[in-house]
């Protein structure tokens, strides 16, 4: 293997992997904080793609849906956790069947809105070049999401340990209890992750790297959640179940 | 005397059961209606040895699916590559290979509990889905394996519909029965004891995790059977079949219904193919359905159906 090849596909290592670790950053904040397992985050994920699409094609800037994916998700986040998941709460059975059974009309609705075809989305003006690296040419998006992910660790990682609110939500994932007793934030802490995660798990969807596969993908649940067409997203594809 | 009528009624009932597709054969949808109750004891079948796990000795499994999958390409690849044709030797080789799969599995994941235990099933399902999609020279991978011939049994060709039906109550009945008596066995009574307080029961001298491993090694087994039955019924297996939405499909069948019960796996897997066979015609947005019955039974009814209807037959009875 030449030695461009290799760090090609080291680059794509890295740019997949930021794209997971956006992803299950935000997967691991619910279920640390809020004690939530969350398999709709798949879907969420898939559901922020399609969002972000729909703002394109109206605004046509990739940045403006980079924006409002996140906001329409976090929001959608604040609707579902009060109504859903708040009576839940330790039973971890319980969350997983009904994060299952969200995850299911998400997805078939995401059906009926957009189509069940196969969408796809460029990547904006500026990123949509190549860059000569290593003597060879390499997609610049891709490194733009390496350089998100990295960015975005280092402000979760700032925030998490130099601030009031990053000091709360470690004191929730000791004790939510003890936090509750001395403070009334637990609820808007909870709140605030719920939101902020079901935001984080639509950041990479505003991309194009792989929102052909946003339908399919969208089936791959939770922490698994991966952006190519894998085989297993297609496994509860809407022929299987009309079989 | 209250035995014997019962008892009665019940043999009446399966008798009923099985040769339905004759006494209906003048009806005009009798062939429609065949495939589909066919596929309802199919998945009665699936999710009733799911139910063994859940709701009797409570492992929340998510990976059901792959002995589902594995007794449908065992049965599949016997009777395709292998040229045998006797139903014995092929649903044999199904509940093997599927039993197999699940001590291997099983082994690995029984000391693990709830949350982790579903995830954990879950995952080595997607290992055991995906050997199943790039296995191609076995499996046929994403396009699965097609025309399976339905077997013999003996000297009687099961491919005429009724008779595959035929095959699929009986089988149905008999695992029914199966589990009724597992479930008033001693290692019936000492599931329940283990999902109610698995600590008290190691205390008292069980070697729980062994119990456990065979729960999960008999329910993958009849999952197994299953598995078979579904090939030989559709003709076809394919990936999906070993896939996470079976697995969920059987969850939400055993959860809808009532777990715990040996009807409610049963009118779960009614409810859940009426949504998807006959509904899905009429409402294009099955799935959704099936999602929101699924979050509604989750907040509101977690004892499924046939909870429901319990509570409604004591307070009439009060």
């Amino acid at each position: 293997m030449s030695s461009e090849l290799l760090f090609q596909q080291a680059l794509n290592g890295l740019s997949f992997g930021a794209l997971l670790f956006i992803l299950a950053a935000g997967l691991s904040l619910v279920f640390g904080m809020m004690d939530v397992v969350n398999l709709a985050h798949g879907a969420f994920y898939m559901l922020g793609a399609y969002v972000a699409l729909s703002v394109v094609q109206l605004t046509g800037s990739f940045w403006v849906a980079m924006l409002a994916a996140p906001l329409a998700l976090g929001l959608l986040g604040l609707i579902l956790e009060p109504l859903l998941l708040r009576r839940l709460r330790g039973r971890h059975l319980d969350q997983v069947l009904l994060t299952i059974g969200v995850s299911l009309i998400v997805v078939d609705q995401i059906g009926v809105v957009w189509g069940r075809e196969v969408r796809s989305l460029a990547a904006p003006a500026g990123l949509d070049g190549s860059v000569a690296l290593f003597g060879g040419d390499y997609p610049a998006y891709r490194l733009f999401v390496i350089g998100l992910g990295i960015a975005l660790a280092a402000v979760v990682t700032l925030v998490y340990r130099r601030t009031a609110l990053g000091m709360h939500i470690r004191a929730g994932v000791e004790d939510a209890q003890m936090l509750g007793a001395l403070a009334s934030w637990p609820r808007r802490c909870s709140a605030f992750s719920r939101a902020w995660t079901s935001t984080r798990s639509s950041i990479p969807w505003s991309s194009s790297w792989s929102a052909a596969s946003a339908r399919s993908a969208g089936r791959w649940w939770a922490a698994s959640s991966s952006v190519r067409p894998t085989p297993s997203a297609r496994c509860c594809s809407r022929s299987s179940l009309s079989r | 005397m209250r035995r014997v009528l019962l008892w009665a009624s019940a043999t009446i009932g399966a008798a009923t059961l099985v040769t339905f597709p004759y006494w209906t054969a003048e009806w005009e949808s009798s062939r429609f209606a065949t495939t589909v109750l066919r596929d309802i004891l199919v998945f009665a079948i699936f999710a009733l040895s799911l139910d063994l796990l859940v709701g009797r000795a409570g492992m929340p499994s998510l990976g059901h699916a792959a002995f589902f999958g594995a007794g449908a390409y065992a049965a599949g690849v016997a009777t395709q590559r292998l040229g045998t044709d006797q139903l014995p030797l092929t649903l044999g080789a199904a509940a093997f290979v599927a039993a197999a799969l699940a001590l291997l599995i099983g082994t690995l994941v029984v000391r693990s509990e709830g949350i982790f235990f579903l995830m954990l099933t879950l995952a080595f399902a997607q290992i055991v889905f995906a050997i199943a999609f790039q296995w191609t020279s076995v499996t046929g991978g994403s396009n699965g394996l097609a025309g399976i011939a339905r077997p013999f049994l003996g000297g009687i060709d099961l491919n005429p519909p009724e008779r595959m039906y035929v095959l699929v109550s009986a089988t149905f009945l008999a695992v029914v029965l199966l589990l009724r008596a597992v479930a008033g066995s001693p290692y019936g009574r000492v599931l329940v004891g283990i999902r109610e307080n698995e600590r008290r029961m190691r205390a008292l001298g069980y070697d729980t995790a062994r119990i456990r491993l065979s729960a999960f090694v008999l329910a993958g087994s009849i999952a197994g059977i299953a598995g078979a039955l579904s090939a030989y019924s559709l003709r076809f297996v394919s990936a999906q079949d070993v896939g996470i939405g079976t697995s969920i499909r059987a969850f939400v069948m055993v959860l809808v219904g009532g777990a715990g019960t040996l009807a409610g796996p049963v009118i779960g897997a009614a409810v859940v193919l009426y949504v998807e066979r006959i509904l899905s015609s009429a409402v294009p947005v099955a799935e959704t359905v099936l999602g929101l019955l699924f979050v509604a039974f989750v907040l509101l009814a977690r004892q499924g159906i046939v909870g429901i209807g319990g509570a409604a037959w004591a307070r009439m009875r009060r």
